[in-house]
């Protein structure tokens, strides 16, 4: 069973890669130039409460000390405590990962469906004005920078229109939808930008495979080839690339969250640059690198299981 | 023409190849591409000629005016001229796009063509790197970086010149595996040409293209990038005019004052898009050379 050794052998990449991540993610706060405990209080904090800081962050013990703790910490969903906020990082996690995870899906969702129209239709009209009108399209979104755009949309929509409110992020799913809309739509829109131009090249390659030429030739209609022979293959390509892209979306909504104000992981991780609170920093980084890693596991082993060739 | 010719053989000027550029005139995104750059580049070096006024100079009288004659994309809340400011920040973007792109793609084509072409455990090590960078997200991770270093300009090109390499050196290395199997490779070596003369006089200038180009698509990420960070607070600090950190300034008065983060982000968009359309060009230039 190739296929079963394909997923044991990504697994243990993935046990690599997150014992990796975890020595990194630990070695953060230790890189800090100068004392952490210092750093983290100010210059002014008294030597006392600078030594009681240290020892609460353990850093008072043997590094190998420091490291086992943190780990076995990590592995129960203890992430220390943040020094500004005074709760726990893990309820920091707890209370901010859903909405990310909202963004983000909802991101997703809006790319795909800007993607596959304008994809499809600039491949089928290859050269022509709207195929230019695309490119374009696809030109301006890829250089222009999501907070910005984010901006114009709060003061356009939000202020000027009143069709969207311009902070928080609802409670219930339907007021997800319609607060979390303009962020979405700033992020989707930057991936599409990418997206569109795969699925139209893509779709062009599809357009001479032999299976399209045999359809043409039955004298299928051209809707019908579109929709079941070329799309399907030509998706392939850029579902994978919408995998990869996870990565993108997940960072991007740091930078996003922070324009609109919306009470999600990123906001929270900046304000805790900003306020030195190292531990929130440290416990959202190892939480950002371990949902990726999943996420990109998941992706590879749906591939698996679905696509035949992978097993090659 | 052939006195022409002449003449300027006469004169040491080599005579211009026609046909090469014809070649370049059929993309026009590689022109228009390469006249914006040109022309943001002069901006950069000509920033305090055509600046009108002082960019950090503050002037409270004028605070917050709307584009005008005196002040023709108007003044922001310390009353500075914000066309002086977005010519000045010019100089800022332009150089954080360019040095941290070129500095990850001499590491990247140094790390990838040796791992590639020697396999062993520099790949392995090599490939584990990769497996660990890609786990975190871009912008995580130049946070995360930047976080630890402290924010500021300096440790923005830090975070993004440890974080860029990565891609590139994947790509080359791609690229030398396939290479190093084709026919002119392996006769190079059955010549007797030494490892380095076969990579560097062999390899990379047939696989160096496609660098070249994700190279082009890169200056427009780290300047997304750099202005993304400075506008987050943890990259360039004020005073200094940078684009992205003039659009941070101006959050307080976007109900207000609408020029104050339109304009910064429309220079951001120009030079991004330059770019664009370069790297649009040169690819169109190498897909008919690999199919």
């Amino acid at each position: 069973m190739n296929r079963r050794r394909y997923i044991a052998g990504r697994l243990g990449q993935m046990g690599v890669t997150l014992a990796v991540l975890a020595v990194l993610v630990f070695y953060m706060i230790r890189l800090i130039p100068g004392d952490p405990a210092v750093t983290m209080l100010g210059i002014q904090a008294t030597p006392d409460a600078v030594e009681q800081l240290r020892h609460q962050l353990g850093l008072d013990r043997p590094v190998p000390v420091q490291f086992a703790i943190f780990i076995t910490g990590a592995a129960r969903g203890d992430l220390g405590e943040s020094v500004l906020a005074r709760v726990p990082v893990a309820t920091l996690v707890r209370q901010r990962l859903p909405l990310t995870l909202f963004l983000v899906t909802y991101a997703m969702v809006l790319a795909t469906l800007i993607t596959v129209p304008l994809g499809t239709v600039a491949a089928l009209q290859r050269d022509r004005p709207l195929d230019q009108a695309i490119r374009g399209f696809s030109v301006f979104w890829i250089s222009t920078p999501s907070f910005w755009v984010g901006i114009l949309m709060l003061i356009a929509f939000g202020v000027k229109l009143g069709l969207f409110p311009v902070g928080g992020g609802g409670r219930t799913f339907a007021e997800h939808v319609y607060y979390l809309f303009l962020p979405a739509l700033t992020m989707g829109l930057g991936v599409s930008a990418v997206l569109t131009r795969n699925l139209r090249d893509s779709i062009l390659a599809t357009l001479t495979a032999e299976h399209v030429v045999v359809a043409r030739a039955k004298g299928l209609p051209a809707r019908r080839i579109v929709t079941r022979h070329v799309l399907r293959n030509a998706v392939i390509s850029t579902v994978t690339l919408l995998g990869l892209y996870i990565g993108f979306l997940v960072g991007g909504s740091v930078i996003i969250e922070s324009v609109f104000a919306l009470p999600g992981m990123g906001s929270e991780m900046v304000s805790a640059i900003l306020g030195r609170d190292y531990q929130v920093v440290q416990g959202f980084t190892l939480v950002y690198a371990v949902l990726v890693s999943v996420v990109y596991l998941l992706t590879d082993v749906a591939y698996a299981l679905i696509d035949p060739r992978i097993s090659l | 023409m052939i006195v022409q010719e002449r003449a300027a053989g006469a004169a040491g000027i080599r005579p211009a190849r026609r046909s090469t550029v014809r070649v370049w005139l059929r993309s026009p995104s590689l022109v228009v591409g390469l006249a914006l750059v040109l022309g943001v580049l002069a901006v950069a070096a000509l920033a305090p000629v055509v600046a009108p006024y002082n960019p950090i100079k503050q002037n409270y009288s004028v605070a917050v005016q709307p584009p005008g004659a005196a002040h023709l994309l108007g003044t922001d809340k310390f009353g500075r001229d914000q066309l002086s400011r977005i010519l000045y920040g010019t100089r800022i973007d332009l150089a954080v796009g360019l040095i941290c792109t070129f500095i990850p793609l001499l590491i990247g084509v140094g790390v990838g063509a040796v791992s590639g072409y020697y396999g062993g455990v520099m790949d392995t090590l090599f490939m584990r790197i990769i497996d660990v960078q890609v786990a975190f997200p871009f912008y995580v991770l130049l946070i995360a970086i930047v976080a630890v270093l402290g924010p500021g300009l300096i440790n923005m090109y830090y975070a993004l010149i440890l974080v860029g390499w990565v891609a590139f050196a994947r790509l080359i290395r791609g690229e030398i595996l396939v290479a190093k199997q084709l026919e002119y490779a392996l006769a190079a070596r059955a010549i007797g040409c030494g490892d380095a003369r076969v990579i560097a006089r062999h390899l990379l200038p047939n696989v160096i293209g496609p660098a070249l180009v994700f190279a082009m698509s890169a200056v427009v990420l780290n300047i997304l990038a750099g202005a993304s960070l400075s506008f987050l607070g943890l990259g360039v600090q004020p005073p200094i005019p940078e684009w992205g950190a003039m659009i941070a300034e101006s959050r307080e008065y976007v109900m207000t004052a609408w020029w104050l983060p339109a304009f910064p982000g429309l220079a951001i968009t120009v030079v991004g898009i330059a770019f664009s359309l370069i790297g649009d060009g040169l690819s169109g230039f190498l897909r008919p050379r690999r199919s």
